[in-house]
């Protein structure tokens, strides 16, 4: 047993020039998936987190038809009975926040420029325990809830030439379509480093959006906060189950992820293609061992012959070629590992710096640099994709080796 | 020389399965290329096309007026736009000088009310072609009186073809104005921002319903060639400068494009050097081991009178050949695959709400640079991956190589 690897190992060895080759292709694709992963990993983690820490929260619930609807932020499709709502929900054990908010389109002028907007009038404690709000704020304070004031983003107040303190003209459309307007004090200037957010999003305190836009105390949106975004789901359902059917048959109740469909889709067809192409390049290093290794065999039949005359079975035979892929693949995966590992590391301590201007169009908040987050499934997986790629590629020179006569084997040139 | 390349020919006929297993990896990797390159491409293609649609290879504003672009001013605006378009259409490169109104407004019917995105157009012009072919019911605005939005937006205000819609924003002197239009057209472009957003009327009726009398906010510039900005930016300097005017090369003013163009190229060029190792280690392989094969033959050759020269022309031309081969029938594969998701395109809806500019419709594209890409680096692997291993048959000694019995 131990001599066929000893066999093989020498065989390799031996082989030098054909070896590295074939380590090459192999390693090549190991080291590209796993430093690519680990990238696309941090990319994923990042966006989710900042998705869900900036816009979305965990869980929302609107009335029903409020989404299909959503671009014209109607106030007139409205949750029932809010604040009983938001109790129920509080008191679930996997529910960390709730908070109730109003969607509304509006535009805010400095008396020169006026500016359309996207306003979210919020409560304040609450908010700030489902979303980071607090600490985005780089100048003025936070909101309070009896506050008559706004937040804005600094790229907004770039615009319209203003800063902590000034005032603002707030107008919207009430629930019965006519016409308000409101003076609001800008408490403070927010920045998230994404233009989307920066420039489009108006904060202001529900108690005086409750008055502004005649709500008469009803909210048109409910965010939820179930810890961690991996604990959606399981607070998601937690939520349908406690909740009675009637109330469920009035409203929608939707994970996170029902309102970052691009991410997702994105995700989805990024992985299958990657599955592709490195499905493609794995097949062809499998084929280019296979073509060498079966060369290897014919060059080497008098040895084999050689070899089976002196008493080694043709299992022993099969096993030596075998051996042979097994060890070229161990090497290629160690040095597609070393190598994804380096890369890897240098992404996840570094980061790779994405230019400025991609943020203009980007509407998904992501940070400036990129890192990535290397995990144990990517080696794990390149690992037996590695070996099997190399038992594929070992199997079919093996069973020719096998086959030969030894009298025809010992007969050649 | 002749005899050298029928040698080449006979060799490559001769081992059948080692040439197969050359021309596959040749086969596989520019078709793989090829198919990734035309997604590309496609990608690419369209999005600088909305792109240029939306802002012309060169854009002129009145000065000061880009910095507060954000909050679609309507001052400063450009006055003499009728005589400066006229001027510029004189520049051999300028194919077209589209003049618009770009302003915020409220569009109103029943009892709702949608923030939109407005444009007042010159409607003979064509230069927003992509939504022009983008209209789905009825048709693209021809005179006053008339608007077309995206579907999204007619669905929500509940609005048909030939329905009255009421717009409401604020004039020049930022005093409250509304116009009527009848709506004759929907669009629907795929773009999320655009379907939900946009509205296009005439230029004369955004002039008098924002009372810009005899002015414009904007003129896009289309040129014979996108790359041609610069220089024609610097061609037209005099007429922009005498009207007090600034003028942005698309680069500096969709500096995304840029970075998506970067950003594309890195992602290629790294697919395609890690196809052409696996490829390339492949094909050095099966030619590596061909040439040991063929020692005797080889020791052969030199011993009655070939010069290394032409033994090394022989088998280089043996992996040309290949590569030639194996380059077309790729790009055969690689095109049909192209023209296949050309036809049918995939879809993913979301994707474009989450990039601004960003299509929801993916379809390959052709351009003949990636062809000649494709084409070359197969060609030029084989070449390269038999440099090799010829290099190390012709430095073998006649009388070695004809010593070797296996």
């Amino acid at each position: 047993m131990k001599t066929y690897w000893q066999v093989a190992a020498r065989n390799v060895w031996r082989q030098k020039r054909r070896s590295i080759l074939n380590i090459i292709a192999i390693s090549v694709n190991i080291f590209a998936i796993v430093a690519y992963t680990s990238f696309y990993r941090g990319w994923i983690v990042n966006s989710f987190q900042n998705i869900t820490d900036y816009q979305t929260g965990h869980v929302q619930i609107h009335a029903n038809g409020f989404l299909k609807e959503e671009r014209r932020a109607p106030l007139d499709i409205n949750i029932e009975k809010s604040l009983d709502l938001k109790e129920k929900i509080k008191k679930l054990p996997k529910v960390t926040a709730v908070a109730r908010r109003i969607e509304f389109a509006g535009s805010v002028s400095n008396m020169m420029d006026t500016i359309n907007v996207m306003g979210v009038a919020i409560e304040p404690e609450d908010e700030a325990k489902i979303f980071v709000r607090k600490d985005a704020i780089i100048e003025g304070s936070y909101l309070k809830a009896n506050d008559e004031g706004i937040l804005i983003g600094d790229k907004l107040a770039k615009n319209l030439n203003v800063g902590v303190g000034d005032y603002l003209n707030l107008y919207s459309q009430t629930k019965f379509n006519t016409h308000n307007l409101v003076e609001v004090e800008i408490k403070g200037i927010f920045s998230y480093g994404f233009d989307y957010m920066d420039k489009n999003f108006v904060f202001i305190p529900l108690k005086l959006a409750d008055q502004f836009l005649d709500m008469g105390g009803d909210v048109n949106e409910m965010v939820i906060s179930a810890g961690s975004h991996h604990k959606t789901i399981a607070a998601f359902e937690e939520i349908n189950t406690a909740l009675s059917p009637e109330t469920l048959k009035k409203i929608e109740v939707s994970p996170w992820t029902a309102f970052a469909q691009g991410v997702m889709e994105d995700i989805e067809s990024d992985s299958i293609s990657m599955v592709i192409l490195f499905g493609i390049l794995v097949a062809m290093a499998i084929f280019g061992i296979i073509n060498t290794m079966s060369m290897n065999v014919m060059e080497r039949s008098r040895e084999i012959g050689t070899l089976r005359a002196i008493g080694i079975t043709r299992k022993g035979i099969s096993r030596i070629f075998l051996y042979e892929a097994i060890i070229t693949g161990i090497i290629a995966i160690l040095i597609g590992w070393f190598f994804g590992s380096l890369l890897s590391a240098y992404l996840t301590f570094h980061g790779l710096p994405m230019p400025a201007e991609f943020f203009e169009n980007v509407n998904v908040p992501v940070d400036k640099v990129m890192y990535g987050v290397p995990g144990i499934t990517e080696y794990i997986g390149t690992g037996i994709l590695g070996l099997v790629a190399a038992l594929i590629g070992g199997y079919f020179p093996a069973r020719k080796a096998a086959k030969m006569k030894v009298v025809d084997a010992l007969n050649k040139i | 020389m002749w005899f050298l390349l029928k040698v080449a020919i006979r060799n490559v006929l001769k081992q059948r399965r080692r040439s197969l297993a050359i021309l596959l990896a040749i086969i596989i990797s520019v078709a793989l290329m090829q198919f990734f390159l035309g997604f590309i491409d496609g990608f690419m293609g369209d999005f600088m096309e909305t792109a240029f649609d939306n802002i012309g290879h060169i854009t002129i504003h009145a000065t000061g007026y880009s910095e507060k672009s954000d909050m679609l001013p309507l001052q400063p605006s450009i006055y003499n736009w009728k005589q400066i378009s006229k001027k510029l259409e004189e520049n051999p490169n300028i194919v077209s000088v589209d003049s618009n109104i770009t302003f915020g407004s409220l569009l109103i019917s029943d009892l709702t009310n949608l923030t939109m995105l407005g444009k007042g157009i010159e409607t003979k012009r064509g230069g927003l072609k992509h939504f022009e072919e983008a209209i789905t019911q009825g048709r693209f605005i021809e005179k006053d009186g008339e608007i077309i939005v995206g579907e999204p937006v007619a669905e929500l205000l509940k609005a048909k073809l030939g329905d009255e819609i009421i717009l409401l924003t604020n004039d020049v002197y930022d005093s409250f104005a509304g116009g009527k239009a009848t709506l004759v057209g929907l669009f629907k472009t795929n773009i999320a921002g655009e379907d939900e957003y946009n509205m296009f009327i005439t230029l004369p009726d955004s002039q008098v319903l924002l009372a810009l009398e005899d002015s414009v906010t904007e003129m896009n510039i289309k040129l014979t060639d996108p790359y041609l900005s610069k220089p024609v930016l610097k061609e037209i300097t005099p007429i922009v400068k005498e009207y007090g005017l600034e003028a942005l090369a698309w680069q500096e003013t969709n500096a995304f494009l840029i970075v998506m163009t970067k950003i594309i190229d890195y992602m290629m060029l790294i697919f395609m050097v890690i196809i052409f190792t696996v490829a390339g280690s492949s094909i050095i392989n099966t030619m590596l081991t061909s040439i040991f094969e063929r020692t005797r033959e080889i020791g052969t050759m030199r011993a009655i009178g070939f010069s290394r020269g032409s033994i090394m022309f022989s088998f280089l031309t043996e992996a040309l050949i290949l590569g030639i081969l194996g380059s077309l029938i790729g790009t055969a594969i690689g095109s049909a695959f192209i023209a296949w998701f050309y036809y049918h395109p995939m879809v993913f809806e979301n994707v474009s709400d989450m990039v601004e500019g960003f299509g929801a419709v993916y379809r390959t594209g052709f351009t003949l640079k990636t062809y000649l890409i494709c084409f070359c680096t197969g060609v030029g692997v084989a070449f390269l991956g038999a440099f090799y291993p010829a290099y190390l048959a012709v430095k073998m000694k006649p009388i070695d190589a004809l010593r070797e019995n296996t």
